[in-house]
């Protein structure tokens, strides 16, 4: 039976998924592995406070489960904008994790126009690029085209 | 004509091919190019477009895609691997306006950590040089990275003017190089960045990758993965005192980096003798060596309204005969920078020192155009500037000039400086070389508009990282 989509049940979970102890691989972590799939699980990645988290769905019966890819991506698109990815780990049954990497990971490289009409560029967080493009946050001065003043 | 194998003969192929894969060399890396775009958008825009810069594509789409490959085909020359990477590519929108744009946003999708042939335990490594040292593709179903490159840029409101430029020439004038806007960010998703954060000094789920394990704090000595949090905060803002210790960058550093670090050696009194960073002009002539040196002079002017501070120098200066044939020191503040020298070049000064007004380093250079400028001038930290005022009564003496026995961009040792500026900058710090280097190199935080398809010390830093290199390729196409 296909279990249906309850994207609004959908909830943001902390550490709520013991049933990830079945995954074949996780007694072969190894201990600081381990811990880093527990932090990843506890919505706890400090480099990734807002977006990181373990998404859940809800089955008919009530109980959770983890989505499916689809689903944590229709979760993290809000209507007509761009995807949003979420950081989640898997354990594989040797015992090696995979990251999926979310959007805190990403990262913008900006282009400004200076007062000369020359351009300044340079990286910043992919959330943080809206302040560059804004003039809200500067980028560092440019070794090619320094401020003039 | 096919063949047909029982499949008895077919395991015992798969078998001994398994068995024969560790010992066969490495394959040349094949990067695979997911194009995301829909019909007629973005990379298929079918816009017919004449022949750019060696870009002989006919449609808007083709030379983009053009570029797209060219870049890749130079990381896939370079770097050996079973699995192919694979970048999702696409043109769309980013946010942007007159004087400002993302350019591209770019990111690995995923990393691994203690998969099969992996050297480093509880190491995270970037999915594609994950899958280059596991020698399989770990995740078959995922892409290694994403692209995604500004679809707007250069139309009005969109930094207009300065459109991506297609040629394969980097002749970009006033637009933005795709060809090296896209190998830069290439190689960030091959590994060229660390997944931790500098803001708050974590490792990625509370572990080191494969970067920034590379990564050492001079003024410690401790290395990235074995300093706390607390450490690789104040690590992460202590400008040209981190490095990168892998043995395949070290080892090219004298091969890429030229001679001669811009400085000011302050020789008298003792108690401030030593070596400040300054940030040259872009006017006036380059700094020299042996340089220009002489006693530091604060010059004064009027507080007027064009300048309100007695030390600005937006004004002719008032202690001319104190000034001349010193090296002057003035304030940023009000005025520009060519105004400032003006005026302390023709009350006498011998050279310039502009101390900064904002806390920070390293100092930046100082920008403008004025032809009639003849001495050198620099800008320097306000926290130097503070130090050398704080000594004036004493007599302070130095050297303008360059420093002939390092390279620029690399520490005294010899290792490769990574970007640690102050303030710190995420998404700039410490996943970038310093913008120091000389030549540009294509992993600073900026797109320089000098740069080749030279790979320079990113090449052998993705050797440091992991990755196997065909050096028979040299650092470019």
């Amino acid at each position: 039976m296909r279990i249906p989509f309850l994207g609004a049940a959908a909830l943001l979970l902390a550490a709520a998924l013991p049933a990830r102890a079945a995954e074949p691989g996780a007694s072969k972590l190894s201990p600081k592995a381990a811990a880093a799939v527990k932090q990843a699980r506890s919505g706890s990645t400090a480099n990734a406070p807002a977006t990181t988290g373990l998404k859940a769905q809800k089955n008919d019966d009530g109980r959770l489960r983890a989505p499916t890819k689809e689903e944590e991506a229709a979760l993290a698109a809000p209507s007509g904008s761009a995807p949003v990815r979420v950081t989640s780990v898997r354990v594989n049954a040797d015992g090696s994790v995979i990251a999926t990497l979310g959007d805190e990971t990403m990262s913008d490289l900006v282009a400004v126009k200076g007062t000369d009409g020359k351009l300044t560029t340079g990286c910043t967080p992919h959330n943080d690029s809206s302040k560059v493009v804004e003039g809200t946050v500067s980028l560092p001065a440019s070794r090619t085209a320094p401020e003039t003043r | 004509m096919s063949r047909s194998f029982p499949r008895s003969l077919l395991l015992a192929l798969v078998a001994s091919t398994a068995v024969a894969l560790s010992a066969r060399a490495d394959p040349q890396a094949q990067v695979v190019l997911v194009n995301l775009d829909g019909p007629n958008v973005g990379l298929n825009d079918p816009t017919p477009v004449a022949p750019v810069g060696g870009n002989t594509g006919t449609t808007l789409g083709e030379q983009r895609r053009n570029v797209l490959a060219r870049a890749a085909s130079l990381w896939a020359r370079n770097l050996k691997s079973f699995a192919p990477v694979r970048i999702e590519v696409t043109f769309g929108p980013r946010n942007c306006n007159a004087t400002g744009a993302v350019l591209a946003s770019t990111g690995a999708l995923a990393a691994d950590l203690n998969f099969k042939h992996a050297k480093l335990p509880d190491t995270w490594f970037h999915i594609a040089v994950a899958n280059a040292v596991a020698k399989t593709d770990l995740d078959p179903t995922g892409d290694d990275m994403i692209v995604i490159f500004n679809i707007n840029l250069g139309a009005p409101n969109c930094l207009a003017g300065a459109p991506f430029y297609l040629g394969f020439d980097h002749n970009e004038g006033t637009g933005v190089d795709l060809l090296a806007t896209a190998t830069h960010e290439y190689a960030h998703g091959l590994g060229f960045s660390q997944l931790g954060n500098v803001t708050n000094g974590t490792l990625f789920l509370g572990l080191p990758d494969t970067y920034n394990r590379n990564l050492a704090h001079l003024r410690t000595g401790l290395t990235w993965d074995r300093m706390t949090n607390a450490q690789r905060i104040a690590a992460s803002i202590d400008t040209y005192n981190v490095v990168w210790i892998g043995p395949s960058v070290t080892q090219a550093v004298p091969s890429v980096l030229a001679f001669g670090v811009p400085l000011l050696q302050v020789t008298s009194p003792a108690s401030i003798a030593g070596s400040y960073a300054v940030g040259p002009a872009i006017f006036g002539p380059p700094l020299s060596s042996p340089g220009v040196s002489g006693q530091v002079v604060l010059a004064t002017d009027p507080a007027d309204a064009a300048g309100p501070s007695p030390t600005d120098a937006c004004s002719p200066i008032t202690n001319a005969a104190a000034v001349a044939g010193k090296i002057a020191l003035a304030d940023r503040g009000t005025c520009g920078f060519i105004v400032k020298v003006k005026n302390l070049q023709n009350a006498g000064a011998i050279a310039v020192l502009i101390a900064d007004n904002v806390a920070g380093s390293p100092p930046p250079g100082l920008g403008g155009v004025d032809p009639t400028i003849v001495i050198p001038s620099v800008r320097i930290s306000l926290a130097d500037g503070n130090t050398l005022k704080g000594q004036l009564a004493a007599g302070v003496t130095a050297t303008l000039g360059v420093d002939l026995t390092r390279r620029a961009g690399a520490s005294a040792e010899g290792f490769a400086l990574i970007n640690a500026p102050n303030p710190v900058v995420p998404g700039s710090s410490i996943s970038h070389w310093d913008p120091i280097a000389s030549p540009n190199l294509i992993m600073e935080p900026a797109i320089n508009p000098d740069l080749t398809d030279n790979l320079d010390l990113t090449k052998p830093l993705m050797e440091d990282i992991g990755w196997q290199l065909d050096k028979s390729q040299g650092n470019g196409l």
